[in-house]
């Protein structure tokens, strides 16, 4: 990979020097850098590994082969060794190993290198069980040598705010460790004043806010990287992450340019990582690595072997006093290609771009914007009432406009992100904080309405805000015994009275009385463990997950398997499996399930969400393939959302032929923003 | 590099694929195997060729398969950096 490294980024000298030290690196064929984007020409070389392929024990064996200084007086050699052991809870427990070598001279030799490792830690295991992993191996890593920082660790693990966590920890090992790092994950800017000072961070915590301040309006995640010795130590970094990458996400270039002009990032540090991206592929100037020739010998005709070059992060540092310091982190992979997926169709991010070089996705936003109101709602189900509902409305605005500004406000593009903001500002001016939403002004609040209230403040940053906050207390009153979520409350229940819905005998307990799985699935991706438990038990054994409010069970299920991929833990994996089986299966030849987008589109997210074997990775590739054929010239695709009003005293739903009443999205929005959240998860996955 | 060896070895990438006793060969020598290897494991089985006109052959099979089959349409041009 030497030839695509550019020199700005990697000097001569430095890439000799690395080459040096690659050499001696077991052959894994992923390899990372580290450069300041600065004056400095330091770089920094990294391997990133896991438990796949005996990656454990292949490192142990090499470094002890190339005599590294460490291997034989640290805990390295049996970190490895209890890592690689499929018996050992660390085995499951630590996910990935990101093996850094920094220069300690200009000897360049892993043997005398000063090697760095960040541990990352299983995200769906519980507090405890990550800071139990942690601890166990900075025993083993560094004994005693930081048994002074115990408390000072653990308070940075107990500080941590509900949804945030510790994702990774890092030390060195072989030489004296100065300091233990640790990365903190999903803390949002709201919570950072409150969490520093929880841990005792030394700094100017009004820089700490309006450094992640400023970072967050590009970044679509943000980790915060805390330096702890006996306390924690004043320098605080800001690892920015993105959606896709600089060809998907102008945010990128949005962040280096404001770097730039900072003076933190020279210009042509910047333009070359907005160009590394891109794959390599075999070719006359360098030879193919020959484990890669054997391993692709093995393999079928149609996978072919390509290394992939990306971006990782972008890091900045603060320290009192000192001139905040960025860096980058790039590299490149390994990965198999699948001619066969790849023929089939395209991904979207590279597919054909039609129509006047508009590109689906964005004809779909397009059609979304221009479907608000004058005041900026979204309206759909225009069937769904009858006009009498307590004088009320016909269609949906609260609950319509939140999904559709959730589905927007993931989005890199600024318009789609403006527009979610402003549904929030409606939202909030709509009702007081604490009463939740609804289907639309006129009806109750409702669990699942208020749910995707919820997701939208998340997604545009204001989860803090007091409406979101006291809009959580409303979802977790409809919380049932089983750990489900009704829609609604007994004492705030409509009673409608309309034919086909009045029960016969006065009954609403369908309504109010029992736990609906759409409305639980969606209240599960908040992250509460009792909806999550509810969704564990209620899995059908094909995989899916029955809907009340829907025809559909793949709403359910894209739902249900968003929340385990968000929130669940490992032993979850099997559940996403079998979820993902019964989507691809429901997938045709032609890519569609039952022409219906909204069904197409929610199986794709189902896929998306899981991990997909190669019969799921092409039932994907049809499926989106297929969608992209469907949409309609105005951008939108044709109203295949069919909601469900089961008759109030039935207590189970799902089934058009129940008594109850039924309607599709007449304005296609509630189908169009599916569609469009489905491809663009494709786009950022 | 002469044309015979390039062809001897893309006649050895294709016998490998079906040929059960040559695939077991590979992974015999596991996530390491290196050039001189397979090399070895060709000549074994008939095929002569040094390790540039592996990698020669390598490229063209590549490119062949890839017109074959499609695909890699995430990626650039062969060769491409």
């Amino acid at each position: 990979m030497r030839g695509c490294l550019p020199q700005s980024l990697v000097s001569s000298a430095e890439q000799d020097r690395l080459a040096s030290l690659a050499a001696e690196l077991p052959p894994f064929p992923r390899c990372g850098f580290e450069v300041r984007l600065g004056q400095s020409r330091r770089v920094d070389l990294q391997q990133w590994l896991t438990t796949a392929e005996d990656e454990p024990a292949r490192l142990r064996e090499h470094l002890q082969w190339v005599g590294f200084h460490g291997i034989s007086d640290t805990g390295l050699d049996e970190f490895l060794a209890r890592w690689g052991d499929p018996s050992d809870p660390l085995n499951r427990d630590v996910t990935e190993l990101w093996l850094e070598l920094d220069r300690v001279d200009q000897e360049a030799t892993v043997a005398s290198a000063a090697i760095s490792l960040f541990i990352g830690l299983d995200q769906f295991a519980q507090a405890d069980t990550r800071f139990a992993t942690s601890s166990r191996a900075i025993d083993l890593l560094i004994g005693s040598a930081r048994a002074e920082s115990r408390s000072a660790v653990e308070r940075c693990f107990d500080a941590c705010p509900a949804k945030s966590l510790v994702s990774h920890i890092g030390l060195m090992v072989g030489r004296p460790t100065p300091f233990v790092r640790i990365n903190v994950k999903r803390l949002e800017v709201v919570d950072l004043e409150p969490y520093l000072r929880d841990v005792g961070w030394p700094g100017s915590l009004d820089e700490a806010v309006k450094t992640m301040t400023w970072l967050a309006a590009y970044a679509d995640r943000i980790a915060v990287c805390l330096d702890v010795g006996k306390a924690v130590l004043p320098q605080l970094g800001f690892e920015c992450s993105f959606d896709g990458q600089p060809a998907s996400n102008p945010m990128w270039e949005a962040l280096l340019g404001d770097l730039s002009r900072r003076g933190w990032c020279t210009i042509e540090k910047r333009d070359a990582l907005l160009s590394w991206t891109g794959a390599t592929v075999p070719n006359e100037r360098t030879p193919w690595p020959a484990h890669l020739i054997g391993a692709e010998l093995l393999r079928g005709h149609d996978d072919f072997s390509v290394f992939e070059r990306v971006l990782g992060h972008v890091k900045v540092t603060i320290q009192g006093g000192h001139e905040p310091e960025a860096k980058a982190y790039f590299g490149f992979a390994h990965v198999w290609h699948d001619a066969a997926v790849d023929a089939d169709g395209p991904r979207a991010s590279d597919r054909r771009v039609e129509r006047n070089g508009v590109t689906p996705h964005e004809r779909a936003l397009t059609f979304l914007l221009k479907s608000r109101t004058a005041s900026g709602w979204w309206r759909d189900f225009f069937g769904a009432g009858d006009g009498s509902l307590e004088g009320g409305s016909r269609w949906s605005d609260e609950w319509v406009s939140a999904y559709v500004a959730v589905a927007l406000g993931r989005l890199a593009d600024r318009d789609a992100r403006r527009a979610a903001l402003e549904v929030w500002q409606l939202l909030r001016q709509r009702r007081p904080p604490g009463r939740g939403w609804g289907f639309n002004r006129r009806l109750p609040p409702d669990a699942d309405s208020t749910t995707w209230a919820i997701r939208l403040a998340l997604a545009v940053g204001a989860s803090a805000a007091p409406h979101a906050e006291a809009a959580r207390a409303v979802v977790l009153a409809h919380l049932r015994s089983d750990g489900g979520a009704s829609t609604y409350l007994e004492a705030l229940c409509p009673r409608r009275h309309i034919a086909e819905l009045t029960p016969p005998g006065g009954s609403y307990e369908g309504w109010f009385g029992v736990s609906h799985p759409c409305v639980t699935a969606a209240v599960a991706t908040l992250g509460y463990q009792e909806p999550i438990d509810f969704l564990r038990r209620s899995q059908a054994p094909d995989g899916s997950w029955n809907a009340y409010w829907w025809e559909e069970r793949a709403y359910t299920t894209a739902l249900a398997v968003e929340a385990f991929a968000e929130h669940g833990r490992k032993h979850d994996w099997p559940r996403l499996d079998a979820a993902s089986s019964w989507a691809a299966g429901r997938i045709d030849d032609s890519g569609s399930v039952d022409e219906s987008p909204f069904a197409t589109a929610l199986c794709v997210r189902v896929l998306l969400a899981g991990r997909q074997d190669r019969a799921g990775r092409r039932a994907l590739s049809r499926a989106v393939s297929w969608l992209e054929a469907a949409q309609q010239h105005d951008g939108s695709w044709p109203a295949s959302a069919r909601l469900l009003v089961p008759r109030a005293d039935q207590l189970s739903g799902g089934d058009p032929g129940a008594p109850g009443t039924s309607s599709l999205d007449d304005a296609r929005i509630f189908t169009t923003a599916t569609v469009l959240s489905a491809i663009g998860d494709e786009r950022r996955a | 590099m002469s044309t015979n060896g390039v062809q001897s070895a893309l006649s050895f990438l294709a016998a490998a694929r079906q040929d059960r006793a040559l695939r077991s060969a590979i992974e015999d020598r596991g996530y390491d195997v290196d050039e001189r290897e397979l090399v070895e494991i060709a000549d074994e089985a008939g095929f002569c060729f040094t390790p540039d006109e592996l990698q020669r052959a390598y490229v063209l099979d590549y490119r062949m398969r890839r017109a074959r089959f499609g695909g890699l349409t995430r990626t650039a041009e062969p060769g491409s950096v």
